[in-house]
This record gives structure tokens, C-alpha cells and sequence, in this order.
């Protein structure tokens, strides 16, 4: 342990800006790409970290204060700031935990497929990120790098085991056409739970009769769907709560339009240092399982633009906002993932195919359990920011985002290991225990329902 | 030719984006075809529409708003939409490489 312990200590203190090229050069040419573009992407992703924390410094260094100030001036108790996904998906990358985590995931994969457990074939690379924080939240709470990694594997197999089981509602016809595609995200594990809502709102009269227009609510409130007018907006909102004077709004305002759009255009240039990578993976996995009956395991970002998951998620965003202040207990403010609320529709419209009404009722559901875990999971991930060279003041907020609670195996088995070394109370065990059992009670009682809703036609029926 | 402007648009413009465009730029570069791209979210192509035309926008989602002409012919204010998935599986890229190619040479 004490090799190991060292080697981890030794790339904590190179940070990621030094240590993330260092570790690309050696996987992309492990997977036989070439050094001359291998060198380039290995920069690029440096790049891509140092454009990271130009603008999340600026966002915190702006948009915090206020944030702060607002927190004081109300007196609401939500001092955790949702600095939104892409940023913690940059984190996860930074943590040493997250090197082992790229060839561990293919082997788990591979391994799955071989043995018949699985029929997805995870080619998704960059969304690898979600095995990666389950890592660094682990290893962070438990102090065990080897138990980060295992968290980590475990996070693959549900993810895995998921994407086969929603498959027919992805290839559905009805809802998004997508045959012979998946999405291994930890994200799609509220999938039990979004089809038992759905199940139980189908049984009460009436609401499945009320129809709404998915074109009319997005020519509506399309606004904010727009990253800089979302950004604009909130800051407006946020400077004027915080009392600030017309210049400060206007600064806060500005700052927070910038960075909504800054911010992942920055991961998207360490994307792309990621892609020779993500293709070396691919190739490599395609050729090993050729014209096999496999589901490709895809971004869910793919479904984002349907017409039923774009109306929900821009309703869902002043509902999310409201749902932060009157929950108690919630510590969270849902910011910046705001943008992003179409990956989190998904699951609310898919078991009803897209009514809008059943979906708006399920995302509200939802997103209560999503804003109430992202503000219990903020101590954990702020402490990993710091450790990955965020500048987070030490009076600051906690910052978090709202994937930290969609994703569903991140905080589960956190909350499962954190009482037993003093980093939460009893009261999260059982929490977690409740919603295991409840979770593989949906699961086991649901089985077949992705694959019944699938087969019964909407049309067909009347 | 004209310098050709590609609009693509995914569900972030991060992830999937940032993978389709990479591949089209191997393909200009291959073909010597002088052409940018610019990524956003497929939500926010109306209004990117309304400040610039583009010559072809590639998505890996539906677009908001999108008109349905038939199969695998889809439009949103005249500009042709093509589905970018295949840059993602791999599988059918040369399909969809000839078919950016026909749109951006004018024979479509």
C-alpha cells in the first residue's frame, strides 16, 4: 500500500493540468494510435483543464458572492451551488482514482459480455467520467484507493445491466426509435422508480386524458433552453435577491450568461483531447465483438431533442427552482445543470411515451429526490474540487451539481459507506437501505414492463 | 467552392458534438474541402437560425421544430438536418461522409 499511496500522492500534487496529458500519451498509445496525434490530444486535454479553471473561477469568484449574499440576506439555508455537470465531470477526470478506471470499466465490460450478463457494449468513452466519480467519491470517504476503483466497477455493472433493460423503450418506435442502442449511465438507475410513478399516475382518472402541445410549451418558454439567456436571467434574479445595486445585477448577470456558455465549451475542448482515446476504445472493442446481437452503449444526450423531453425539461426549470426553496432540509440551489434538465426528462417521459402531463408529474418527483441528494453529496464532491485545484473559498459555499443526485450509484453507495468512517450520519444508511430494497423490489416487480410498453401500441389500442 | 458552414447540434454541444465534428474535420481535411463547424445545443438551433444560415446542420438528436419531409429527409427552415449518429457506432459513416459530401458540393 505505501507504493501505491505514494504514486497517488505524487499525482494529487502535478494536478490534472500535468498529469492528465501524461496519462493520455501512455493509454493512447497502449491503444495503437499514433504519437503525433496521441502528443496533440494529450495537450489538448491540458488545455481543456486550464480553460476549466479560468472560467470556474471567474463563475465562482462572481456568481458565489451573490449566491452568498442571498443565502444571508433570506435567510434560506441553501449554501450548496450547483456548479452544474460538466464541471464535476472535469473533476473526475482530475482525481488520481480516475486512470485505472478506463481499462477496468472495457475489462468489466468485455468480461460481461463473454460471460452472457450483458448485451451492452459500451463504447461511450467520455461518459466513462460517471465510473470515475464514483471512484474519487469513495476513495474520498473511505480513504481506500482500491475500494474507489471496486465502487467504480460495480457502477459499470448496474450501468450495464440497466442499458439492457430499458433498451426496448429506446428502441421503441413510439418513443425513440432507436433500435440496437443504450445508455449505461448511472443516471438511467431511477429508471425502476420512473416507471413505478408512471405505473401508479396511469391509475389515477383523468390525468392521462389532459394533452399538451411539446411545440407550443417550447415556443413558450424555449428561452430557457438557451444557455446565455438562462445564464442572464438567473444572474438577474440572483444579483436582485442578493440586494446587490444595478451594476452589481448587470456584473453577476453577465458573469453568470458567460460562464453558462464558457464553461462547456472548456470541457469540450477536453472532450475532444479525449476523442483519439474514445475511438482507440471503439475500434478496439468493435473489432473484438463483430456483427454479434450487442446494443450499443450510447451518450443519452442522443434523445435530448424529442419534443416530449424538451417541453419537461424547460418546465422543469422554474419547478426545480421552486422545489429548492420550499423542500426542507434542501441545502442545494439548482444553477448551472438548470441548462441540462433535458437528460433528467428522459426517464419522466418515456414510460408514458411522451404524454406531457404524466412526465411533467413524474420529472417534478424526481427532481425533488435529485435536488435533495445533490445538496447532501455537496460536502463530498466540494472536498474533491479542492483536492483537484478548484480556488473554493474556505467561508464559501459547497458546491455541487445535480448529477451528483440523478446519478443514482454515486451518492447510493457513498451514503451505504460514509457513516461507517464518521463522514455521515446513521440516518443516510438507512435512507440508502430503504431505497435499495425499494429499488430492487421496482426492478424485480417491473421486469417486464419496458418490454410490455414497448410492444403496446399507442395507436393500435384505440 | 465557398467557404461551407456547418451547424452541429447534440443535447450539450459537449459531448456527442464535439465527436461528430472532430470526424467531419478529418473528412474536409481528407477531401480538401474548405468548411467550419460551429456546435450548439439542439435547442437553441432556432435562434442560432435566426442570426446565420448554415449550409447543412448534423445532429444526433431531433430538432426542435424540425419539418419531416420523409424519410431521412429532414428540414428546418430549408436547411437539410442529417442524422450524426453514425459518427458516434461507427457504423454507417461512409454512408453519411458521401451524403455531407453531395450536400456541400450541390448535388443533392
Amino acid at each position: 500500500m505505501g507504493l501505491l499511496e505514494e504514486i497517488v500522492g505524487t499525482i494529487m500534487s502535478a494536478g490534472p493540468t500535468i498529469m492528465m496529458p501524461i496519462i493520455i500519451t501512455i493509454l493512447g498509445l497502449a491503444f495503437g494510435q499514433k504519437p503525433g496525434k496521441v502528443i496533440r490530444s494529450a495537450i489538448t486535454v491540458g488545455v481543456g483543464f486550464i480553460g476549466i479553471y479560468m472560467t470556474v473561477d471567474l463563475f465562482i469568484g462572481s456568481v458565489g458572492p451573490a449566491a452568498a449574499a442571498m443565502v444571508d440576506r433570506l435567510g434560506v439555508r441553501l449554501t450548496a451551488f450547483d456548479v452544474g455537470w460538466p464541471v464535476v465531470s472535469a473533476i473526475s477526470w482530475g482525481m488520481p482514482t480516475a486512470y485505472p478506471v478506463i481499462p477496468v470499466s472495457l475489462a468489466v465490460n468485455i468480461a460481461m459480455l463473454l460471460l452472457g450478463l450483458t448485451r451492452t457494449l459500451d463504447i461511450d468513452v467520455w461518459n466513462y467520467w460517471a465510473f470515475c466519480l464514483t471512484a474519487a467519491l469513495v476513495y474520498l470517504v473511505t480513504g481506500n484507493y482500491i475500494m474507489g476503483i471496486v465502487a467504480a466497477a460495480i457502477h459499470c455493472i448496474l450501468a450495464l445491466k440497466i442499458s439492457d433493460w430499458v433498451a426496448p423503450i429506446v428502441a421503441d418506435p413510439e418513443n425513440f426509435n432507436l433500435p440496437g442502442l443504450s445508455f449505461p449511465h448511472g443516471n438511467m438507475m431511477l429508471a425502476p422508480y420512473a416507471f413505478l410513478i408512471d405505473k401508479v399516475l396511469t391509475k389515477i382518472p383523468g390525468i392521462g386524458e389532459i394533452k399538451a402541445d411539446p411545440e407550443s410549451i417550447r415556443k413558450r418558454f424555449g428561452v430557457l433552453g438557451e444557455p446565455v439567456l438562462l445564464g442572464f436571467v438567473l444572474g438577474i434574479v440572483l444579483g436582485v435577491i442578493a440586494g446587490f445595486d444595478v451594476w452589481g445585477v448587470a456584473n453577476v448577470a453577465m458573469v453568470s450568461a458567460a460562464t453558462m456558455l464558457l464553461i462547456p465549451r472548456m470541457v469540450g475542448i477536453l472532450m475532444e483531447g479525449l476523442m483519439p482515446i474514445a475511438e482507440g476504445v471503439r475500434e478496439f472493442m468493435s473489432k473484438r465483438f463483430p456483427g454479434r446481437e450487442i446494443i450499443i452503449g450510447m451518450d443519452a444526450a442522443i434523445v435530448t431533442g424529442y419534443p416530449a423531453v424538451v417541453a419537461v425539461a424547460l418546465l422543469l426549470v422554474p419547478i426545480s427552482l421552486i422545489l429548492a426553496v420550499i423542500m426542507p432540509g434542501n441545502i442545494l440551489l439548482p444553477y448551472s445543470d438548470l441548462g441540462g434538465l433535458v437528460f433528467y426528462a428522459i426517464l419522466a417521459v418515456a414510460p408514458s411515451k411522451g404524454n406531457i402531463v404524466r412526465g411533467l408529474l413524474s420529472g417534478t418527483i424526481q427532481m425533488a429526490l435529485i435536488i435533495y441528494i445533490a445538496g447532501v453529496m455537496s460536502p463530498i464532491v466540494t472536498e474533491a474540487a479542492r483536492i483537484v485545484g478548484f480556488a473554493i473559498p474556505a467561508e464559501a459555499l459547497y458546491v455541487s451539481s445535480l448529477d451528483a443526485g440523478s446519478n443514482t450509484i454515486h451518492w447510493v453507495i457513498t451514503m451505504l459507506l460514509a457513516p461507517f468512517y464518521g463522514k455521515g450520519p446513521m440516518s443516510w444508511l438507512y435512507f440508502d437501505i430503504i431505497f435499495i430494497i425499494g429499488f430492487f423490489a421496482c426492478w424485480w416487480f417491473l421486469r417486464n414492463e419496458p418490454k410490455r410498453i414497448s410492444a403496446t401500441k399507442i395507436k393500435a389500442k384505440r | 467552392m465557398n467557404k461551407k458552414h456547418i451547424l452541429i447540434a447534440c443535447g450539450t454541444a459537449v459531448a456527442t458534438a464535439t465527436a461528430v465534428a472532430m470526424k467531419m474535420r478529418e473528412l474536409f481535411e481528407k477531401e480538401g474541402i474548405n468548411a467550419d463547424t460551429t456546435q450548439c445545443k439542439a435547442i437553441e438551433v432556432n435562434y442560432y437560425l435566426s442570426q446565420r444560415t448554415p449550409d447543412l446542420i448534423v445532429s444526433t438528436t431531433p430538432i426542435p421544430g424540425e419539418k419531416i419531409n420523409g424519410p431521412n429527409h429532414r428540414t428546418i427552415n430549408g436547411v437539410t438536418i442529417l442524422n450524426g449518429i453514425p459518427y458516434l457506432t461507427g457504423i454507417g459513416k461512409e454512408k453519411l461522409d458521401q451524403e455531407i459530401l453531395n450536400i456541400l458540393s450541390g448535388k443533392h
